[in-house]
């Protein structure tokens, strides 16, 4: 017997955009499969295209897999392959356990039935007895957090968080061996996002093994060791998880959307006297470029600079902005030397000592300005690399921080 | 699915025909899953019915007022003689009514079953459990209703001071293969209605003109073409049937009523083997 709890061998599943004549092929292939002829799965009818192409992985007790891709590259798709609602064309798929499946949170809800009534239904629909549902009613109950007057309420006047933390507590609470998540848990409030991961990360050491799908890296970054980058069904990546976010990231950021595109690296510096040529992020010690730092480590940049002439009176500032929510920091070399930065003509390289950051886990990029001294025009803007930070093993690393350079009068 | 359990646990394997089981060991599988689906198909049950009449006003009133409808309509034009039915054995409203509830059973049961795996779409498509149950607990539906209507024809008796027959008490033995024929027919059509939706608006059409082909409204006849329709219509040796037990106190067409039997069960059979085989097809285009 091999450990792997999830297997996936050579897998493929082939959909139709057309309605009718997906109809046709349904008929078909049922035609096909009760007079026992093999179907031709391996060859595209018309309108047919492949959700899933060609997909192996294994997992382990433990381990947790991170589906990445953009919207229809086939990861629902695979989580249902996965689940059994849907059988692969090719290929096959071996589950080891009771798998938990959280594809859409409250699928089983009958909405004129109240909380406590769809515990009951959606735990049998999950594959709990009764006697199971019974024992553990409390703990559903507690861990969703309702209260008992919501509880008793038809779950159609539940507000649509309401619902996830329902449906989520049920679903966790069949001790499912393999847990598949599809990107559900964004609807819940923070405090119950919060238990959540606590559930999860407990849930990996209690060796269960997951799948989650989620556009918010972050938390494939906290959660998975391992990801899968899904584009038009086929896998472009599998492999460890902070490879795979960096090479996921580079395709599919358009470069500092928010703040402006690659393209404006060199145009706005036309006629501009100062440009600048590069920006590299280093730990502040060794000169290598590093674009993955830990919570809490130390980072500098490395600005290269090319001044047409002489140039004195300039301010560097960098914005930081991670890639979720946007702009977070910043720094400006206004505070320090406010008599501003000199550039000789030529090629110049400044060394921005950071020093220790406390940014939340997550992906990052830096734009950097460079402005006259009251920063009235910008002689040019530089996008800078995306980098990443990875979660601290010991310091509760979800929330970021800012230090507050506060004196004490004692 | 194949699925085989081992000593603690569960390994299911997925593949593309891993689902096209062949001989005895589909029907091992499929009699194993009924069974351990037990609980869920009584939960889902529970679930349609308590549903059911929560946001009504007159709650099970509804589970006769159509069967009361029918009749009184079918009492009127008789009476008016629009419909000229002669020599009925019961007091012809009562006749009426007790045809009635053995095809609601039927025609309810048909249209609650074509509906499950539709009205499910959601749940269907993000669970994964056996479909069976959703249609086994949506005919459950229609059989609740024909308990209801039960009461409804004792009322009936009284009032126009019928004694029936106390053969009416083997009336479940003579139902069950109904069952059977209804739950079969309803496993086909839910897969059916599945992948064309015309088969629910069909369904429904077919069971008005059904009924009158069926000896509901007037009495079976013995001679001639419609005496063929005893035999043809797979629903009519029940109806009869049940007139039998009530009026006569045995059965007077013993043959079709045991052909019937037999055709119910090999469309269980039949249907039931069907909707395993391609519902893994079929939820994908649901």
């Amino acid at each position: 017997m091999t450990s792997s709890v999830v297997s996936v061998e050579n897998v493929s599943k082939k959909f139709c955009r057309g309605l009718k004549r997906g109809m046709l092929y349904t008929v078909q292939d049922v035609a096909r499969d009760m007079m026992g002829v093999r179907a031709n799965s391996d060859a595209l009818r018309e309108e047919e295209f492949w959700a899933v192409k060609d997909l192996s992985f294994e997992l382990k007790h433990g381990e947790s897999l991170g589906l990445l891709g953009t919207n229809g590259a086939g990861k629902s798709t695979l989580l249902k392959i996965l689940n059994g609602i849907i059988r692969p064309d090719i290929g096959q798929v071996q589950m080891k356990g009771r798998i938990g499946a959280l594809i859409e949170v409250g699928a089983g809800f009958h909405p004129m039935l109240t909380g406590r009534e769809n515990i009951y239904i959606n735990g049998a629909i999950l594959g709990m007895t009764k006697r199971e549902l019974d024992a553990k009613f409390d703990d559903i109950v507690s861990f969703s957090g309702l209260s008992g007057s919501i509880l008793d309420a038809p779950v159609k006047t539940y507000s649509s968080g309401m619902y996830v933390r329902l449906g989520f507590s049920v679903a966790i609470h069949c001790d499912p061996d393999v847990l598949l998540v599809d990107e559900v848990l964004a609807v819940g409030d923070s405090a119950f996002r919060v238990r959540c991961s606590e559930w999860i990360a407990s849930f990996l050491k209690k060796q269960g093994t997951l799948i989650l799908v989620s556009h918010y890296l972050p938390s494939i970054r906290e959660t998975c060791n391992k990801v899968i980058w899904m584009k038009n069904g086929e896998c472009l990546f599998y492999g460890d998880t902070i490879p795979g976010l960096q090479v996921y990231q580079n395709a599919i950021s358009q470069p500092a959307t928010a703040i402006g595109s690659v393209e404006t690296n060199s145009p706005i510096a036309i006629g501009s006297p100062l440009q600048m040529t590069s920006i590299k992020l280093t730990d502040g010690e060794s000169e290598n470029a590093i674009l993955e730092f830990d919570y809490g480590q130390p980072f500098a940049l490395e600005v290269g600079v090319n001044a047409q002439r002489d140039m004195g009176g300039v301010h560097l500032h960098l914005v930081f902005s991670n890639q979720e929510v946007g702009a977070v920091c910043g720094w400006t070399s206004r505070t320090g030397r406010p008599e501003g930065l000199c550039f000789p003509q030529g090629q110049t390289t400044l060394h921005v000592d950071l020093g220790e950051q406390a940014l939340v886990p997550g992906n990052y990029s830096v734009v950097a300005y460079l402005s006259d001294l009251k920063h009235l025009a910008d002689y040019h803007e530089y996008v800078g690399p995306q980098f990443g930070v990875r979660p601290h093993a010991v310091v509760d690393s979800r929330y970021g921080m800012m230090m507050l350079k506060g004196t004490i009068d004692a | 699915m194949n699925s085989e359990t081992q000593t603690e646990t569960r390994t299911v394997l997925y593949t593309a025909h891993g689902h096209l089981g062949v001989g005895m060991g589909a029907w091992r599988e499929m009699f194993t899953e009924l069974w351990e689906t037990r609980e869920l198909t009584w939960r889902l049950y529970l679930r349609d019915f308590s549903a059911r009449y929560r946001q009504s006003l007159l709650g099970y009133v509804w589970a006769v007022l159509p069967a009361l409808i029918t009749v009184a309509t079918f009492t009127w034009l008789n009476r008016t003689n629009v419909l000229p039915v002669k020599g009925t054995p019961l007091p012809y409203p009562v006749f009426v009514l007790l045809g009635m509830t053995v095809w609601q059973l039927f025609a309810s049961g048909l249209t609650n079953s074509t509906q499950a795996l539709v009205g499910a779409s959601a749940l269907i498509t993000k669970i994964n459990f056996p479909r069976e149950t959703l249609v086994i607990a949506a005919f459950g539906q229609a059989v609740f209703d024909f308990f209801i209507r039960l009461f409804l024809l004792a009322g009936a008796f009284v009032i126009y001071r019928v004694t029936p027959s106390p053969a009416i008490l083997l009336m479940p033995l003579v139902l069950l293969p109904l069952c059977c024929l209804t739950l079969g027919l309803g496993l086909l059509s839910a897969l059916l209605n599945g992948v064309l939706r015309d088969v629910g608006q069909i369904i429904t059409f077919l069971l008005t003109f059904w009924m009158f082909l069926t000896p509901v409204v007037y009495p079976a006849s013995t001679e001639g073409s419609k005496a063929l329709l005893n035999v043809l219509n797979p629903v009519s040796p029940f109806v009869i049937a049940v007139q039998d037990l009530t009026i006569v106190g045995h059965l007077t067409q013993p043959g079709n009523f045991a052909i019937g039997c037999v055709v119910s069960v090999v469309v269980l059979l039949l249907g039931w083997r069907l909707f395993h085989l391609t519902e893994p097809r079929i939820v994908e285009r649901i």
